[in-house]
């Protein structure tokens, strides 16, 4: 059976309800009988919304070949950190357990052994802590600070 | 632009979560937002009720949750609950943990210890609970080993667990063990007060005759025999509440102890003869057959629970009935369930000839799966009130889809007369039929009171 989504920009896309429910949000519309309609997703955008549904097509098509299938996640989670973050967005709003695992982990893995200063940099964090403040902050968790 | 502080504070936490703790904690630092992260971060639960409050249709959703709590260590925290649900994450237990100084209550589940350069030292830790946890039995000894104030473990279904010795942990006083299969368990601990065993295999040697303090016992699925029942059973000096669950080799067991006050035999498909000398015993839970012998010396049991069920053997002749009935009913509430009327019923020329087992019987509760016949509800009636004549309350109950084949029940009593003091009674009876959308329940609540 096919399903019918809209994206924010009024995108259709049209898949397989077995791709679409890997979403826990299209599965629980699905299972309510609200899935007749178009279901609109006004919270993802038709690029963001592309790349999702082509993960949950992966996901259905490998899902016996466990190594294949790491292999397509891994270089499906290469992408730059704007595309991340919509990817992290539309995987929380459409509840798609593994896309946001791997989507966490990857930004995870961007900080992982950087310092708060590097971290910073990275993710164009400003910082607006008063050098009191930050002074008072480290030196409550001391032990995480030390080198 | 900072996009990555936009993101939900779940989704925030979530990202934590994959890092060190020392990064975690030093994420405090970045921005003001991130600081207020860290602040809810030992109690988050990251389970379905999180997404569903960023959705705008369908508030209840009905599934499963799948319930993921990822909690990071703070250098004070008290209580530590880690638990894992599916999501493919294998994790491993970081060292931080094992070392935690405030730490006293840890509870694992899905997730691994690996084994760590340093010791495990654990030195406030008072409830241990791991379910799933993988690891060599050397790191669960080195972590039993160093947890020197432990009064509580649970070790349930814990791949690489193979001995317990209870004597690296003199504090202990409740162990509870599901699904393990153990090479050896020693319970030399004065301490104890609490053991419940559950489809746990275990090999020879086991004991418990240094558990002198034991006060509850509990063996479910367990492959105990005769010998070994009769042999631990007396040194428990102390013990208050006994269950057997589903031991398949029990036949011929004696439970002598004197502090006894709740025994459940639930299951013990072949058990043959029981002796029960426990005068103190206040409750009696039996499911079984009627054809076990079962003697008790209880003076007088407060609640009688009998779910008498044919278990693959021939039905009970009327005096194993009688026996079984006349013997184990002398208790405040009894309650009986069995499989059709005619279990429960004891024939009207033995009832005119035998006297009646138990005066003592307030409230008699029958369930019955099967359905009942309009003409066996009156010699059930009469049966129950030969057992028990002054029952305040009597309920009999069928279960759903068997509903008895009449409309309305008028029970007439054959009134016997004896010797009877008590306060005057009036006669009534009501029927009720009431069905509810789920399921069918015909309950019949009789209340005696008798006009003398």
């Amino acid at each position: 059976m096919a399903l019918e989504l809209k994206s924010s920009d009024n995108k259709i896309f049209e898949v397989e309800e077995l791709v679409a429910v890997q979403s826990e949000t299209i599965k629980s519309l699905v299972e309510d009988g609200c899935a007749d309609n178009v279901i609109p997703l006004p919270n993802v955008d038709s690029k963001t919304l592309e790349l999702v549904l082509d993960w949950c097509k992966n996901h259905v098509d490998m899902k016996l070949d466990e190594e294949k299938l790491k292999e397509y996640e891994d270089k499906f989670i290469e992408v730059d950190q704007a595309v991340l973050y919509d990817l992290l967005l539309a995987a929380n709003y459409l509840n798609i357990k593994d896309l946001l695992n791997r989507a966490c982990q990857k930004v995870a893995d961007m900080l992982k052994g950087k310092t708060p200063e590097q971290i910073r940099e990275t993710l164009n964090i400003v910082n607006d802590f008063s050098p009191e403040e930050e002074e008072e902050i480290r030196k409550e968790n001391l032990w995480a600070f030390e080198e | 632009m900072d996009r990555i502080s936009e993101l939900p504070e779940v989704v925030l936490q979530y990202i934590l979560s994959f890092l060190p703790i020392k990064q975690v904690v030093q994420s405090t630092v970045l921005s003001t937002r991130w600081k207020h992260i860290w602040t809810t971060f030992p109690n988050l639960v990251f389970d379905e009720t999180y997404f569903d409050t960023t959705l705008w249709w369908s508030p209840k959703n009905k599934k499963n949750p799948e319930v993921q709590k990822a909690t990071i260590v703070d250098s004070d925290v008290e209580e530590l609950n880690l638990e894992f649900g599916y999501f493919g994450i294998d994790y491993i237990l970081p060292q931080r943990v094992l070392v935690a100084k405030s730490l006293t209550v840890l509870i694992l589940y899905k997730c691994k210890l690996e084994s760590t350069c340093g010791d495990i030292y654990l030195p406030s830790l008072k409830k241990l609970s791991l379910s799933h946890v993988d690891a060599d039995d050397q790191i669960f000894q080195n972590l039993i080993a160093g947890c020197p104030v432990i009064e509580s473990m649970m070790f349930r279904e814990c791949r690489g667990l193979k001995s317990i010795k209870a004597s690296n942990v003199p504090k202990v006083m409740a162990i509870t063990l599901e699904g393990n299969a153990l090479e050896s368990l020693e319970l030399e601990a004065f301490n104890l007060y609490y053991l419940s065993m559950r489809q746990v295999t275990i090999g020879s040697g086991f004991n418990l005759l240094h558990c002198k303090n034991l006060r509850l016992l509990s063996l479910c699925v367990v492959y105990i025999s005769n010998e070994w029942l009769n042999n631990n059973l007396p040194g428990l000096a102390l013990l208050e509440k006994l269950e057997l669950k589903i031991c398949f080799e029990l036949k011929t067991i004696k439970i002598s102890n004197h502090h006894l006050k709740s025994l459940d035999l639930d299951r013990c498909a072949y058990l043959i003869e029981v002796e029960i000398d426990a005068p103190k015993l206040s409750t009696f839970i039996y499911y079984g057959t009627y054809q076990a012998s079962i003697s008790s010396n209880a003076l007088a049991l407060s609640q009688a629970t009998y779910n008498l069920r044919c278990l693959n053997v021939p039905d009970p002749t009327d005096v194993e009935k009688i026996e079984f009935l006349s013997k184990l009913s002398n208790s405040k509430l009894l309650e009986l369930s069995v499989q059709r009327a005619e279990n429960a019923i004891i024939p009207k020329e033995l009832r005119e000839t035998l006297p009646s087992p138990s005066y003592n019987v307030k409230h008699l509760m029958v369930s019955i799966s099967k359905s009942f016949t309009r003409d066996e509800i009156g010699e059930l009636v009469d049966s129950l009130l030969w057992i028990s004549p002054l029952p305040d309350i009597l309920s009999m109950e069928c279960s759903k889809n068997s509903k008895p084949d009449f409309d309305q029940i008028s029970l007439k009593f054959f009134k016997q007369s004896y010797n009877c003091k008590t306060t005057p009674f009036l006669l009534y009876a009501f029927a009720s039929h009431a069905r509810q959308a789920t399921f069918d329940v015909v309950e019949i609540l009789v209340i005696l009171v008798v006009t003398s």
